[in-house]
């Protein structure tokens, strides 16, 4: 046994990529679950108005903020809130963009497609967006579909490249010549050989998410106080920088910076696993 | 004597290439019986693949067509997509040159079964398996679970060419059509396939295309050849009389650079001289 025990080392460093991605999984799913699974130490939404404004201290694990509110409390609830929100929006764009994506990559109507996302892409999607909400009432549900509306094209433009090349190659043309229908040729040749590349964009396009809602959230649009999101506590704890009371907005950025590196993370790791399965195209 | 199974009148094709068109194949005419081997030997560029890709529309989109193709008295050159794709693979079977390339690389090989018989038919999963396993005996492969169970990089050339033509012949296709089949084998390999493709052919009343540069093979195993040269059929006949007594100089040229005397014969060489290699081969 000790003989395995010293290889143990050598056996971590082999697979550190899974590995990687599965520590990052685990801490992306903890934030969520945190503020469900344990009860938080204060209420996110109900402030103490005796302790505004405290520096971090064993009570008050990232301080308290100008209302009187737990940063750490807050820091957690809000994972409950940007994560799923983040997460939803990026397989939402996925199951829009992909489809859009396999369907313009082949014909008239194909090219018909990508020039209509061409004129999409030359607006200022972002102000858009954020004007949709304004005027939409800014719930979960709106954000979700603002971040679809942001990440869908990127799909379609990244499995329609994708496909393009897919379809010239050899085994497409044998699955033409047995006789396969263009459906068939779409789903088992074409997005089974570009699956990887969309799973790893689709966990970038959550990563990306997360920024899309902090923004919209530190702009005031979306969810409203005195529920907490990361980009509405950065806000809240910019007037406190002034002071020099850094630890309001500090954590909630720190939070967003590391689930951001997890997600990247975790796109990394199928990113290398999947440069396995593309295998020989010619 | 029977109408015939493939009957190719004037076939005419062209590529469109910068505002330009190219004619590829100009007035291809020949059918096929059944249970016949039919060769289609010419150097690379003559139109022998293209020709063979016609027959099952596999052009490519910048490739215009006309004349006439008739399969079993159905013309295939005006069929609507539909009725063209029960053809293929259903009635005519093809086999590419690659096989690596022909078999999808993320889908173990029962998929790559099961996706060919379902574009045609219903079937359960058991019926494909059994019919995929004895597809497999058929072609020679003895391991049939471990291979069905199996992906494409797992496979030896030969092993790979072989599950190509089980697949090609799972809709028993009274047609098939081979492109350099063994191409990419290695010599000892070549002859095995070719072997096992013609006895599979004779034993079961089908009919083989097969295009290749080879005159060893076409000697071995084709009953009647066409030769192709710059997109055109110089001549074509029973193997025996082509090769005895070749009607045109290209045919008399190819035969004399097969035998290895190609600098020697006098006559091949001032015809040589006159003969450019095709463009853009």
């Amino acid at each position: 046994m000790r003989g395995s025990f010293s290889k143990l080392p050598r056996l971590l460093w082999r697979n550190r990529n899974d590995i990687t991605v599965g520590v990052a999984l685990i801490f992306v799913l903890a934030l969520v679950s945190s503020s469900v699974l344990f009860e938080l130490p204060f209420s996110p939404t109900k402030p103490d108005v005796d302790s505004i404004a405290l520096p971090p201290s064993a009570l008050h694990l990232f301080g308290t903020d100008a209302y009187g509110f737990d940063v750490f409390s807050r820091v957690l609830d809000a994972a409950a809130r940007d994560l799923p929100i983040a997460i939803a929006g990026s397989l939402v764009s996925l199951l829009l963009g992909v489809p859009v994506g396999l369907a313009a990559s082949g014909g008239r109507i194909g090219d018909l497609i990508m020039r209509v996302l061409d004129g999409f892409s030359a607006l200022p999607i972002l102000i858009l967006v954020i004007v949709a909400i304004k005027l939409m009432g800014g719930t979960a549900f709106d954000i979700v579909i603002a971040i679809a509306i942001v990440n869908t094209p990127r799909f379609a433009r990244l499995v329609r490249a994708e496909a393009v090349t897919l379809r010239s190659s050899r085994f497409v043309e044998a699955a033409v010549a047995a006789g396969s229908s263009p459906l068939r040729i779409a789903v088992q040749h074409v997005f089974r050989n570009s699956y990887g590349i969309v799973l790893v964009q689709a966990t970038l396009a959550a990563a990306n998410a997360i920024g899309v809602i902090a923004a919209l959230n530190f702009l005031g649009v979306g969810i409203n106080p005195p529920l907490p999101t990361w980009g509405g506590m950065i806000r809240e704890g910019t007037t406190l920088l002034i002071d020099g009371k850094w630890w309001a907005a500090a954590f909630p950025t720190l939070a967003i910076f590391l689930v951001v590196v997890a997600l990247n993370a975790i796109a990394d790791g199928i990113e290398a696993r999947a440069e396995g399965l593309g295998g020989d195209r010619t | 004597m029977t109408n015939p199974l493939l009957k190719v009148d004037g076939l005419n094709v062209d590529f469109g290439l910068h505002g330009r068109t190219h004619r590829v194949l100009n007035n291809v005419s020949f059918s096929m019986q059944q249970n016949e081997i039919l060769g289609l030997v010419g150097e690379s560029g003559s139109g022998k693949s293209t020709t063979a890709r016609s027959i099952i529309g596999l052009l490519p989109p910048t490739g215009t067509l006309s004349g006439e193709i008739l399969f079993n008295d159905e013309v295939l050159t005006d069929a609507d997509a539909r009725t063209l794709r029960s053809v293929r693979g259903g009635q005519i079977g093809f086999v590419a040159q690659n096989p690596f390339g022909a078999l999808n690389p993320v889908l173990s090989i029962e998929k790559q079964f099961s996706n060919v018989i379902r574009a045609h038919e219903k079937a359960s999963r058991e019926e494909i398996r059994t019919r995929a396993a004895g597809l497999l005996r058929a072609v020679g492969i003895v391991d049939t679970a471990r291979v069905l169970a199996g992906y494409a990089h797992e496979l030896s050339g030969g092993m790979a060419q072989r599950v190509v033509l089980a697949i090609a012949l799972s809709l028993d296709p009274k047609l098939l059509i081979a492109d350099e089949p063994t191409t990419a084998l290695d010599m000892t390999v070549q002859r095995q396939v070719l072997d096992l493709m013609r006895d599979i052919i004779l034993a079961s009343g089908r009919s083989l295309l097969l295009v290749t540069h080879d005159l060893t093979v076409v000697a071995t195993y084709c009953h009647r050849v066409a030769v192709m040269y710059k997109g055109e059929i110089l001549e074509i006949g029973d193997v025996a009389t082509i090769f005895n007594e070749p009607k045109h100089e290209y045919t008399r040229a190819l035969l004399d650079a097969a035998a290895g005397k190609g600098l020697v014969s006098d006559q091949t060489n001032a015809y040589r001289q006159n003969l450019p290699a095709v463009e853009g081969s």
